[in-house]
Formats: C-alpha cells, structure tokens, sequence
C-alpha cells in the first residue's frame, strides 16, 4: 500500500471504511454518511482494524497509530435503526465484541471525532486511547435513557471506567449533549480544534506524538487488557459462542 | 420546612419520622426525627416512603417525576446509624440498612438530596445513593469517620462511595475521615451544587430547581432502574449481598 493507495472495506464498489497511510499513521476514514451501524459495517471495522495489524506486523513497525474519522456532519450516530436496533443479538454478538477489538486494539487508537458522536458513535469514539473532538460543532451525546432504551451493562462499563463518576452520571441519566468545549472542560476528550480540517489535523499530531509506543509490540495490547477487564468481560458477556 | 396539610406520613399518622408532600413534578421526602438516625423502623419508613413515590408515579402515570430528601432540623440531614439501636444490633447493616441504600440508589425516578445539615457515616451513604446532591453553603459536613470509630466499612458501603466519588476524594473520605463543609464538597464533586447564599431555603431551592429540570427523565419508566444497576454492578450487588437467597 503506498501512500495515495487506499483499502477498502468491504470493497471498492461498496465502500463503507477507506483506509489511507500518512507516515506512520493509518486513517481509517468512515464513508457511509451518518455511518449507522449495520453488520456490514461493523465487519468492515473489525477487517480493517485486522488489515492494519497485519500490516504493522508485516513490516515490523515501530511506529504506529490508527485515526478513526467520520465525513462532514458525523462521526457516527450510532446504531441503524432497522438493520440493527431491531436485531435480536446484534448488540451482544456483533457490536459489542467490535467495541472491545477497538478498546484492546495492539496499537494506539485516536478517534477524530469530526462531527456527531450519538449513542453507539460516541461509545466507539471512548473505546480508543484518545480523542479529539472539533469545537464549533456537533456533539457527543448518549441519549439511551431518552428512547427510552436499555444500556447494556459492557457499554455502560465502557463510560465508566473511562469518564469522571459525576460526568458519567449525566452522560448516562440525563443524556447530556456534549458540545467540543463541554468534552473537554470534563475530559471526555483530549483535545479540540476548529473545522473539520482543524480538527483532522489535530488528530494526526495527536496521534504521532503517542505513535512510537507501538515499539512495546504485542505488549500494548496485553497492557491494554490489564487496563480495562471489567469492561471487556462485560463486552464480551453474552456474545453467542461460534 | 414543615409539612402541609397534604403530607403523608410514614409509617403512620401517629408516628411521624418523615413525610411525603408534593409540588408539581417533585416528591419531597422531609425526615422529622431529629438526628435522622437510622433504626429499624426509621429504615422501614424511608422503604415504605420510596415505594410509595414508585408506586404513585405508575398509577397516576406520570411522565415528569423526581425526588427530593431533606431533614426538617436546622443541624442534621442524617447523624447515621443509631448508636443502641443499630450499630449494636448484629446484621443491621447487611439486611437493613444496606438494602435500603440500594433501594435508594436504583431508584425509578431521579433523585436528589439535599444536605439540609450535618451527614455523618449512613446520613453520608444515604445522600451518596441519590442521583444528585446539593448542599447548604454555610453550615454541616459531610464525612465518614468509620476509620476513627473504629468501625469496619462494609464492602457495600464503600462500592457505593467509590463509584460516586474521584479515586483520590475516595481516598480522603474513607482513609482520613475529612470532614467536608461545602465548597469543599463541591470542589471534590461530592456534592453537584451549593447556592450563593446561606441557609437551608436557598439550598432546597436549588435542590428543587435541580429536580424539576431532571423531572422529565422519569419517562423511561422502569428501564432506570435496570440502567442504575448497570451504573453501579458493584455496590449494588454488595449492598444486597447480606440478604438472605430466596
């Protein structure tokens, strides 16, 4: 793959993750509009994240990060309606184990959080190492307890651990949007920059600076799993054995 | 703050330990006992009072609902555990007083207390179960002097603290018995708000103010519940760890 190649998941004709390299980063760009999560989706993920492991061990890299982006308006806005709210063990067997793959990824993860983050777009953006959100629009949110809906005892594991008690509290009971400057005055996310570009920018300079731990090898990921084994217990609680 | 004509009282009108009045969407629990310690029957009340707010929220079906607890004396929110009547009564704490955290803390509606005076070790874990405090700016602390008793602190009890509570606030609370006025309360974001001015009217305002705006959330219903369980896996199965298997 060279730098103006990009990988596609699931393929050309049906793109829905665009995968560029710039340096030692991969950009692992979301290109299916309000990028809903659907199995397919959810897949391309779960390919993409593997495709870029077996290139960062193929070529013996020692320096190595993945950004996640949206386009425009979203980041993600969570779940798809039809194709996956509605999905009997959707949530357990496909969406869930895809948030622990990004939460125990082997190198660090950046989510560049371009635009809207809802519900299960926001918990994809906490399950990396960092985030960086843009400040002068869109919103992380998790808007369950408004649906009204259940919040299944991984996802809300996934906040805890990575949130202040009394910010969790209102991320999850009052479904508290989250514009770029409340996220980070309560540490949801790392960083904030104007504009797309900016924050896209951003992102990747985030990203490098935390690049060369990917030298600790598989080390990161085992490092990882000690860091958060109540949330990934709780991921992967209930997801139908193959 | 005394209650008006259309209190309810538990457990009865001719023991009075702490009523239920209404305004709007909010039910206000005021405690009348004094110290607000907690016995049997003060524990008793204060289930029977919360099951009675879950049970008219359903009957009457209303989608704008929350809770507000206070203590009606100038001094106390809660003093904790009554000294005869329950520190010394063997399994108090596992199958009475823990359950009734537990209670408190999964609770259907939003809740919000308002640290009126003085929460010491349980009037403390009573405020911790609510979903929000607020606190009076310029009297009463807020402290859990276990460690100087001494007194264990149950596993429960501590799960309930930690999962509210920044790691290093935890800490100060349990290890050095702090005792925290409020700035100091809401500085370590034990407490969410105090008012500007001084006294318990300007707090219980907020405290209501606070109420009303969380009153909408209530429509979920019964999925609160499930979603405080998940909240709060740990203390919640501990708090209830003592009680017997059915």
């Amino acid at each position: 793959m060279t730098a103006a190649q990009k990988v596609i998941f699931p393929s050309a004709s049906e793109p829905l993750i665009e995968i560029t390299r710039e340096g030692p980063l991969f950009i692992m760009t979301m290109v299916d509009n309000e990028n809903r999560f659907t199995t397919e989706m959810c897949k391309a993920i779960c390919d993409s994240l593997d495709h870029i492991q077996e290139t960062v061990d193929k070529e013996e890299l020692t320096e190595a990060a993945v950004v996640t982006r949206g386009q425009d308006k979203f980041y993600s806005n969570g779940l798809h309606m039809e194709k996956a709210l509605v999905v009997p063990g959707f949530t357990e067997d496909i969406f869930m184990p895809m948030l622990n793959k990004i939460l125990l990824f082997g190198i660090p993860t950046i989510a560049c959080i371009n635009g809207h983050a809802f519900a299960g777009g926001c918990l994809m953006a906490m399950a990396h190492d960092y985030r960086v959100m843009r400040s002068d629009r869109g919103f992380m949110c998790m808007n369950e307890i408004d649906l009204p809906a259940p919040l299944p005892a991984g996802m809300s594991a996934l906040l805890r651990y990575k949130m202040h008690p009394h910010v969790y509290r209102s991320v999850v009971l009052e479904a508290r949007r989250f514009s770029g400057k409340d996220a980070l005055v309560n540490n949801l996310v790392d960083a904030v920059a104007e504009g797309v570009e900016g924050t896209f920018e951003q992102a990747k300079q985030v990203a490098l600076k935390i690049a060369p731990k990917a030298k600790s090898g598989s080390i990161y990921g085992l490092i990882k799993e000690e860091m958060f084994p109540e949330i990934s217990t709780r991921l992967l609680a209930n997801a139908s054995k193959l | 703050m005394s209650p008006s004509a259309n209190a309810k009282y538990f457990p009865s009108d001719s023991e009075k330990l702490l009523s239920i009045t209404r305004d709007g969407p909010v039910f206000i629990l005021t405690m009348l006992d004094g110290e607000n310690r907690f016995t049997k029957e003060f524990c008793a009340a204060i289930c029977s009072a919360f099951d009675y707010v879950a049970h008219t929220v359903e009957t009457e079906s209303l989608t704008e609902a929350a809770l507000v607890s206070i203590g009606q004396s100038e001094k106390f929110y809660s003093n904790g555990l009554h000294m005869e009547k329950a520190l010394g009564v063997p399994g108090f704490s596992q199958t009475v007083f823990m359950p009734m955290l537990h209670k408190i803390l999964t609770f259907t509606i939003p809740t919000i207390a308002c640290v009126n005076g003085h929460a010491f070790a349980g009037g403390m874990l009573m405020a911790m179960a609510h979903d929000y405090r607020v606190m009076r700016s310029d009297r009463g602390f807020m402290c859990m002097n276990e460690i100087d008793l001494p007194a264990p602190l149950p596993a429960g009890m501590s799960a309930l603290l930690r999962y509210k509570l920044p790691h290093h606030i935890y800490r100060s609370v349990v290890l050095e018995a702090k005792r925290y006025p409020a700035k100091e309360a809401l500085a370590g974001h034990i407490v969410d708000a105090i008012p500007d001015k001084e006294g318990i009217k300007p707090a219980f305002e907020l405290a209501m103010a606070i109420a009303k705006k969380v009153a909408p959330k209530s429509k979920a219903g019964s999925i609160i519940t499930a979603i405080k369980d998940d909240m709060y896996p740990e203390p919640s199965s501990f708090l209830l760890a003592g009680m017997p298997k059915l």
